[in-house]
Formats: C-alpha cells, sequence, structure tokens
C-alpha cells in the first residue's frame, strides 16, 4: 500500500513536470514575441531579461502609422471574412447536394474529389493559378486571392455530407410534401440542423486564411497595398531600416498574432471539438 | 448549388494538375516559348540531380523525426488530459495554441529567438551556465533539426485533440472491469488503451505523414533550406524552380522542371501513404 | 441562403469601397520600385517636392523592396502589374532591363541631356545600352572594398590595412586571438544568402585575380571556374581559422551591420555606395570605420569590376512614358543628384555632378569611397543559362564553411565548369541564350573591347 502511494506520487510529479514544460515551450514564444514587441530594440538584440525594462508602446505606433499596419490588418480583415464566408457558402451547399441527390457523373466528381483530396503537389499548383486568375483581371483585389485560398473545398464537402447523412432523410420528404424546393429545404431544413459543423468550416476557413503566407506573397507581390498582415510581416524582415529592428518585427508579429488570440480565447471549446468532429466523420 | 464548387474545384484543384501533367514534358522559363522535350526532365531529375535526392532526404529525415517526437508526446498530454482535473480544460487551451498561428510569422520569431549571434535561447543557457559558448541552431548539423523542433511546436496541440478524441471513444466499462481485476496503471495503459486506440492512432499517424510532408512554411521563413540545403525539403525546392528566391543570383526560372518534379513528390507521398496503409491493414482486423 | 448571399455582398462592397478609396483621383500615376534603401530618407522628400509642385499633374508612387527584389519584378512585368520605371543594376540589369524589359530612352532624351550625361563615352553597350538602344542613364559607381574597424585594428595592433589574401587572413587570425573574449571576431560575411556573400567578394575578386566575371571568360566563351580557387580557398581559411564571425551562415548583410556597428566584427566586404550611408542613417554607429581597398593576390590582371552606368530603367510596358521620362530627368537631375552625391549616399560617376557639387564630407573621410584607376566597368556574362544543379555561390559556399561533401575544391570548380558549360551549349543550342564572345577581350581594358 505504501509503495502504491509512493508510485502514484512520483507518477504525478512526473505528470508536473511534463505538463510545466509542455506548457512553457508552447507558451515561451508567443510571450516572447508579445514581451518583445514592448521592449527597444537594444534590449531584445541583447537578449537582456524577459520581461521589458520600460515599456515601450510606440512601438506599435511606429507600425501603425509609419509602416500601414492599418491597411495590412483591414486587408487581413477583408480576406478572411471573405474566405469564411465563400468556405461556408459552397462547401455546405455542395456537402447537401453529394449527400442526398442522384446527379450524371455524380461518381466521378466523388472520385476525383477524392483522388485529389491525396494528391499534394504543393507550392507549384499557386502559379498556374496565379497566371489564369491574372488573365481574368483578378489579382488586383483581395477576392481573387480569397477564392484562391479558398480553393476547392473538397475535404470540407466530405465533412459537410457527413453530417447532411446523419440527418434523417424523412425531415425533407416532408418538407417537399409541404412544398419546399431544394433551396428551401437546404436553408429551413438542413442548415439549423448542421450548425455545428458550418460553425466548424468556418473556423479554419477564417485560421486559414488569417494564417496564410506563401500563396498570399505571391499573389500581392508588387501590390503593396494589398498584402495581409503574415505577408507584410515576414516582409518587415527585409524593409526599410527594419531588417534590424527587432522591437518592431516583433511588434508586427503581435499585431498578426492578436487577434487571432482574441477569436481563439472565445471560440477554443469550437475549435476543438470540430477538430474532432472533423477527424471522426472526415 | 453545387454549381459553384464545381467550378472553384476545377479552376484551383483540377485545372493546376492538368497544367502540371503538361509542362512536365516541356522545358519552360519565362521568357522563352515552352519547348517540348519529352522525357528529359524526368531523367535530369533521376540521374543528374543529386541535390533534389538530398532535398528527398531531409524531407524524409524531417518527417520521421517530427512523427516521432511529437505522436509519443501528444498521445502522452491526451491521456494526462483525458482525466478532468482543476486546470485541465486551460491546459489543453494552451497546448492546442500553436495549431492557430500563422506558422510564418512564428518562424521568425523562432529566428529572433534562435539565431546563433545574440538570440535569446543561446543567452539563457549561457546565462544558466549550461553552455559556454553559443551554439549554432541553425548551422548545417543543426538546422534541419531545428526545423522539426519548430514543426513539433506547430504540431502537438493538433494531435493531441485527435487522440483526445478517440480516447473518449474507448468505453469506460472496459477499464471498470479491469480495475476490479486489480489491474496496475502500465497494465492498463499497454494492455487496453494502446490497443482500443489503434485505429485511431493509425489514423492519426497517416494525417501527420500526409500533413508534415507539406511543410515548407516555416522552413521558408526559418532558413530558407540553408546553410547549403542543410534544411532544404523537396517542396522548397520545388519552390524556387518557380519562384527563384535569390536577388542576386542570375536565377532561370525552370517551370518545366518544377512540374516533372512536383510529380515525383506527389508520387513518393503517394507510395509512402499506400505502403503505409498497406503495412497498417491488419490493424482494423485484429481490434 | 439570402442571408449568405446578403453576407457575400456586404463583403464585396466593402472591398470596391476599399479599391475605390485607392484611385479617387485623376493623377498620372507613375510607379517606381527600387532595392535602394540607403537613399530613402533623401529621395522621399524630393519626391514628395515633386508631387505636389510639378505643372503635369503627375503623381510618384514610390515602392522599396529588398532581398526578393529580382523576383518581385520579374512576376511584376510578367503579368503586367510591373512598375513604370525601376532601378536596376547587377543581375536585374543582366536578367530583366538587358532581357528586354528595358524601354529606349533615345527619342525622349535631349541633346543637352545626353551631353549632361557624358556624351558618347558615357553610353556604353552593355552597361547601359543594348545594340545601340540607351536603356537606362548613367548615374553612380559602386564596387565592393573591405571594410574595417580602425578601433579593432588598433586594439589588436595592426598597423597596416591588409591588402592581400594572406594579409588579410593574417590580420582576422590575429583579431581573433586578441579579441575573441570580448565576443570580437577578425571577419564576417553574410553566408546566409551565398549569392549576396560571394556577390560582394568572389565575382569582384576574379576581375583582377583572373579576368573573368561570374566565372565567364569574354574571350573563349567559356566557363572558368577553375581559375576563382583560390579566392574561395582564402575566404574558406578564415573559417578554418576560426577567425570568422560565428554563425555567418545565418547572417543577412543587414545583421551583419548591425553586429559591426555594435563593434563586433573587424573586416568584411561591402559596396562603396552603400555602407556610408548605412552607418549614417540606417544603423548609426560610433565604430569608426573605413575602406581598405579589396583583396587580391599581389599581381593584377583585370580591372576590378564595378556596378554601374545605369539606375532607373523605364518599362517596355509603360503607358505613361512621357510622364515616366519626365519623373526621370527630375530623379537625374543636376539638383537631385548633386544633393544625394553631396551627402555620400551615392559616388556619382558624371562629371557634370561631381564639378558642381562640393566634395562630399563622405569621400574625404574615407577617400576609397571614390573610382579608382583600377575600376571599371564589364560587359555582362551570358543571360539566361538554366544549369542543372546547384549554382556556384551555393557550391563555394558549401566549401567555405566546410560542409561535408564540399571539400575537394578542384573537383568543386571542374563540375561547375562542365555544368555550366553544358547549359551554355544547350541554351545556345535551342536559341535561349545568346552568344557572347568579345575575341580581343582585354581585362585591363573592359569597356573598351565592346562599342
Amino acid at each position: 500500500m505504501k509503495k502504491d502511494n509512493v508510485t502514484k506520487v512520483v507518477a504525478t510529479i512526473l505528470k508536473v513536470l511534463f505538463l510545466a514544460a509542455l506548457i512553457v515551450f508552447t507558451l515561451y514564444p508567443v510571450l516572447y514575441a508579445l514581451m518583445g514587441s514592448l521592449k527597444t530594440n537594444m534590449q531584445l538584440v541583447l537578449g537582456d531579461g524577459f520581461f521589458p525594462k520600460t515599456w515601450e508602446f510606440k512601438n506599435y505606433v511606429y507600425a501603425f502609422q509609419k509602416l500601414n499596419f492599418f491597411r495590412y490588418t483591414a486587408n487581413s480583415l477583408i480576406l478572411c471574412t471573405i474566405c469564411t464566408v465563400l468556405a461556408i457558402v459552397v462547401s455546405s451547399m455542395a456537402g447537401f447536394c453529394m449527400a442526398r441527390y442522384d446527379f450524371p457523373l455524380k461518381k466521378a466528381l466523388n472520385v476525383l474529389y477524392l483522388a485529389l483530396m491525396f494528391v499534394s503537389l504543393g507550392s507549384v499548383t499557386i502559379y498556374p493559378v496565379y497566371m489564369m486568375m491574372n488573365k481574368a483581371g483578378m489579382t488586383n483585389n483581395l477576392l481573387g486571392l480569397a477564392l484562391v485560398i479558398t480553393g476547392g473545398q473538397a475535404s470540407n464537402i466530405f465533412l459537410v455530407r457527413g453530417f447532411v447523412n446523419s440527418v434523417p432523410r424523412d425531415l425533407d420528404e416532408s418538407a417537399k410534401l409541404d412544398g419546399c424546393g431544394k433551396f428551401k429545404t437546404f436553408i429551413y431544413i438542413i442548415v439549423p440542423l448542421i450548425r455545428p459543423i458550418i460553425a466548424v468550416v468556418g473556423l479554419f476557413a477564417f485560421r486559414n486564411a488569417w494564417n496564410d503566407y506563401i500563396t498570399s506573397m505571391i499573389f500581392t507581390i508588387g501590390k503593396k497595398s494589398l498584402q495581409p498582415l503574415t505577408v507584410a510581416v515576414v516582409s518587415l524582415r527585409y524593409s526599410v531600416n527594419a531588417a534590424a529592428e527587432w522591437h518592431i518585427m516583433a511588434a508586427g508579429a503581435s499585431i498578426a498574432i492578436v487577434p487571432i488570440l482574441i477569436v481563439y480565447i472565445f471560440t477554443n471549446k469550437q475549435f476543438i471539438s470540430g477538430l474532432t468532429a472533423g477527424a471522426i466523420k472526415g | 448549388m453545387l454549381l459553384p464548387n464545381v467550378i472553384m474545384f476545377s479552376i484551383f484543384t483540377l485545372y493546376p494538375v492538368c497544367w502540371v501533367l503538361k509542362y512536365m514534358f516541356y522545358q519552360y522559363d519565362k521568357v522563352h516559348e515552352p519547348i517540348f522535350i519529352g522525357l528529359d526532365n524526368f531523367v535530369r531529375l533521376f540521374t543528374r540531380d543529386p541535390y533534389f535526392w538530398k532535398t528527398v532526404g531531409n524531407t524524409f529525415y524531417y518527417v520521421g523525426l517530427k512523427l516521432i517526437i511529437t505522436l509519443p508526446i501528444a498521445f502522452i498530454v491526451a491521456v494526462i488530459l483525458n482525466r478532468k482535473f482543476f486546470g485541465s480544460e486551460t491546459i489543453r487551451s494552451i497546448i492546442f495554441l500553436p495549431t492557430i498561428m500563422c506558422s510564418s510569422v512564428m518562424a521568425l520569431i523562432f529566428y529572433l529567438i534562435l539565431n546563433p549571434y545574440s538570440g535569446a535561447l543561446n543567452m539563457i543557457l549561457q546565462r544558466l551556465h549550461l553552455i559556454g559558448a553559443p551554439i549554432n541552431w541553425l548551422s548545417y548539423q543543426n538546422a534541419l533539426t531545428t526545423c522539426v523542433i519548430v514543426g513539433v511546436w506547430g504540431a502537438i496541440g493538433n494531435y493531441m485533440v485527435y487522440f483526445m478524441a478517440g480516447l473518449q471513444s474507448v468505453p469506460q466499462e472496459i477499464y471498470e472491469s479491469a480495475e476490479l481485476d486489480g489491474i496496475t496503471a502500465p497494465q492498463k495503459m499497454f494492455k487496453i488503451t494502446i490497443p482500443m486506440m489503434m485505429p485511431v492512432i493509425k489514423t492519426v499517424v497517416m494525417l501527420a505523414l500526409i500533413g508534415s510532408f507539406q511543410d515548407m512554411q516555416s522552413i521558408m521563413v526559418l532558413t530558407e533550406g540553408g546553410p547549403n540545403g542543410a534544411s532544404d525539403v523537396m517542396f522548397l525546392y520545388i519552390y524556387r524552380m518557380f519562384f527563384p528566391v535569390s536577388a542576386t543570383t542570375a536565377s532561370t526560372a525552370q517551370y518545366g522542371y518544377g512540374a516533372a518534379l512536383s510529380v515525383v513528390c506527389a508520387s513518393i507521398i503517394g507510395i509512402v501513404t499506400f505502403a503505409y496503409l498497406q503495412a497498417t491493414k491488419h490493424m482494423d482486423d485484429i481490434y | 441562403m439570402k442571408r449568405f448571399l446578403a453576407l457575400l455582398c456586404v463583403a464585396a462592397l466593402c472591398l470596391s469601397a476599399f479599391a475605390g478609396l485607392a484611385v479617387a483621383e485623376e493623377k498620372t500615376k507613375v510607379v517606381i520600385w527600387t532595392n535602394s534603401r540607403a537613399d530613402y530618407d533623401y529621395v522621399l522628400p524630393c519626391i514628395e517636392k515633386f508631387n505636389e509642385t510639378n505643372e503635369s499633374n503627375i503623381e510618384i508612387v514610390y515602392e522599396v523592396y529588398s532581398d526578393n527584389y529580382q523576383q518581385v519584378l520579374e512576376l511584376g512585368f510578367e503579368t503586367g502589374n510591373g512598375p513604370d520605371l525601376y532601378c536596376t543594376s547587377g543581375p536585374v540589369w543582366s536578367n530583366v532591363t538587358y532581357n528586354g524589359q528595358g524601354r529606349p530612352l533615345n527619342d525622349m532624351l535631349t541633346e543637352e541631356q545626353y551631353a549632361f550625361f557624358g556624351g558618347e563615352k558615357a553610353f556604353v553597350n552593355t552597361i547601359n545600352m543594348k545594340d545601340g538602344d540607351i536603356l537606362s542613364l548613367p548615374y553612380s559607381i559602386s564596387t565592393p572594398r573591405l571594410v574595417y574597424n580602425k578601433d579593432i585594428f588598433e586594439r589588436a595592433g595592426i598597423e597596416k590595412v591588409p591588402e592581400t589574401f594572406e594579409e588579410v587572413i593574417a590580420t582576422a587570425k590575429t583579431i581573433t586571438e586578441k579579441l575573441s573574449g570580448e565576443g570580437i571576431y577578425g571577419f564576417a560575411i553574410n553566408l546566409k544568402g551565398p549569392a549576396s556573400a560571394l556577390g560582394r567578394t568572389l565575382d569582384y575578386m576574379m576581375g583582377p585575380t583572373a579576368g573573368l566575371i561570374n566565372g565567364y571568360n569574354f574571350k573563349t566563351g567559356r566557363y572558368e571556374f577553375d581559375k576563382v580557387t583560390e579566392i574561395v580557398a582564402f575566404l574558406r581559411q578564415m573559417f578554418a581559422d576560426g577567425s570568422a564571425f560565428p554563425g555567418c551562415d545565418q547572417l543577412d548583410i543587414d545583421p551583419l551591420r548591425t553586429q559591426f556597428a555594435a563593434g563586433r566584427i573587424g573586416m568584411y566586404y561591402s559596396y562603396t555606395g552603400a555602407e556610408y550611408g548605412v552607418y549614417t542613417n540606417q544603423f548609426v554607429t560610433d565604430v569608426d570605420w573605413d575602406f581598405g581597398p579589396l583583396t587580391g593576390n599581389g599581381t593584377r590582371v583585370g580591372l576590378q569590376n564595378a556596378d554601374g552606368g545605369k539606375w532607373y530603367a523605364m518599362s517596355i510596358d509603360t503607358k505613361v512614358p512621357e510622364a515616366a521620362f519626365e519623373v526621370l530627368s527630375y530623379l537625374e537631375s543636376l539638383e537631385v543628384l548633386s544633393g544625394s552625391y553631396e551627402q555620400g549616399l551615392h559616388i556619382s560617376m558624371i562629371d557634370e555632378v561631381i564639378k558642381n557639387s562640393e566634395v562630399p564630407a563622405a569621400i574625404q573621410a574615407h577617400p576609397l569611397m571614390a573610382k579608382q584607376e583600377t575600376d571599371g566597368l564589364y560587359p555582362i556574362a551570358p543571360t539566361g543559362v538554366a544549369i542543372e544543379g546547384e549554382d556556384y555561390y551555393n557550391v563555394f559556399a558549401g566549401h567555405i564553411l566546410g560542409i561535408p561533401g564540399y571539400e575537394d575544391l578542384d573537383a568543386l570548380a571542374q563540375d561547375l565548369n562542365a555544368r555550366y558549360n553544358a547549359a551554355l551549349d544547350k541554351g545556345i543550342a535551342d536559341g535561349t541564350v545568346k552568344e557572347v564572345v568579345y575575341p580581343n577581350f582585354d581585362p585591363m581594358n573592359p569597356a573598351g573591347s565592346m562599342n
């Protein structure tokens, strides 16, 4: 019995240590960015202490006033909004159709979706898409970029389809009897029932758009006024003066981190449960 | 209602695939008209491009090490947090946090922390007298491993959640009856939890495999594949065929070759995935 | 459904409102892209002044890029989103402007301007002209030199500025031996980007020591990397000795400069046209520094290549050539050029500007900033050569850093020769590369061999 207690205590201590180490590992870079954004450059470059010695809020003033971060933040927000809306509308409608209706070539389409979900060509795809969008005149606004980031949505469609399948068919049968068309059935019957998955699709679309770097970078090459935050922050590394101004870089990074952090604090349950749902259904 | 998606799917997913399948047979830069060269891109790739195979090797090292580190940690955290206790939800949220952060921006922060000449990590270690001279975390020998650690940072939360979902699906009754039999904690782990979780683990490993192969955003910002290709992964190499990075190199984009490379990379990933699925096929049957 | 559509509309509206803001005024816009950062604080007020006072209702949009400048330009032009005027130098000149993206200026350039820039001797094929078409106007001249910290030299007891490979190696060693305890090292190089690092050392050292540019011999029309190995071996030696600043493989040029400005680096190489502006405006420093000559092997077979003879080029695609030329004329007017020259932000190569300006304090303090007798403008090596495998920057950087697999320098050079020449031949054969051979090329008078 005593030995048991000892093992238990040791196990608990190990557990606590393990979790503590992990939390430090996880949080340190984030806090470093937040703290760094309030330090003087000298303190940051010399690595002098974790907390700022003087609280330099003017780093942010500088970023917003001189480096146009309002514009980049606005770009990011607009981009995310469009992406989220697009992802939700497009994939929920398509998922609904795939779940409920038969149409010619449905099987072929299904196979295509599934196959291409697993073909990873990497960043190569950006080039032809970019060239095509450019011909269509869609590279001078954020809508074009949003469309590309949203992309084919294959995995989301499977997610939505799985959810729609769990809604009893009797419901739309009876809706049909009441004279509801496809659209009405979708809006009034299906959408309310698949809300959780729509929230998930939306949240993840928001996250992806907010965090996208490579696609956005290529799309906004030569168009500084369209850059989202991520691209602007990373390019700070090489921009006028800022290559060695780490405090401004940290401030830029924090401006990119904080909004998503706030979203996360309020929605982390959905994020996690969404991921879980995705894992189980997908 | 399906139409918007079919259009977007065709443009953004199907069209590039067709484009790649066409131009892999061409020599194509941005100045001159594409020239059809048959299979020469593939001949070059297999016989004259050792650098590409080095990036393939790096990719496998990256993926392998990342999985080996990430998955056990994620699994252990999931097991610990599966039992509710005070603060467990907060801890879960904290550990999940990196998944929502932009990996390129965070790579920038990691660069500030890790760089050898005035990074915070060396400062801390020196102050604690753990090391004497600063360590070059991003040197030829260390760069790839450092990239893995940064990758791990961003990935633990994700897989932790997958595992937690899996753990919740293990019926509690099994544990209860086992406890009546006086089972010990390690036995519980190895005799019940892990076997019951096998299908989940199998899926998670596959997701992690496919996901890790495509990591390049953070490597691109952290090391740009350097020094001397030490941390170059295959997708980054392809990327540079399309968008030659350096302003001072007289580099020329090689779209055709890039297309051929990407087809080969996609095949490599396909083969690995397929082999993995074959190797793990029996798991579902047993449990 | 309706709600979604409504949301979509709102989003689209926001977007168009945003786009609308940007194009509210009806001015002729002239977009300028540049990668020059040191003169930013000088040029910006000039541009603001022009925007407020010009009578042609022109508005200059001035955008600064940096490390991926060429990539940005190429993609911009390829997609029709490029600038009207852009800074051209080095690889941008050879790969972009010379490759078809420059609009000839002959029809707009006035007689007076032609004379102002120096007449016939200032306009040379492949330096700022292509087959008689003037693509850019003379501006500055810049070439790398040794940059050294006088205080560190003094503390380490070094009296003579090193000039040869052996001397630099010895100096770096002495400094490191005496001062590395304080975190001060003899030598640094920004090898995070091998092309940027070797582009300011190897590429310029191979003219005086071997008469080559980019490893290319204009006389024979071949790549001859075996002739540059002594330079690579020299750089390697400082790493082997441990005289190099730790983490050189992670240094970009700007972080290197901050470390130099903090007094932790004895010597490095950089451009006459950049460093003064950098240490007076960007990274203000107390360090007492100066230029020394670019290191050589003691004998000279050619001039030291310099980047110069050009500044802005006009895009072939510009829709507003007249307005762009008016802007160009303003930016290359005596007033603007002289001011920048006097502040030490560029080293003018236009005699009229030098004559009509005071000798800049910068050049008084650092005489080697000025153009020397041994500096000259070389033609450009063939462009568009698509080599297979690693370029010579990466290969040589591998050797310099002592990376496994890159030990045998001679074998590396032979391999480079084989790959570069094969790519060259292939390019010439399929018409993607234009052959460049000057049978009478004389590296001691490189520009003389071309017109």
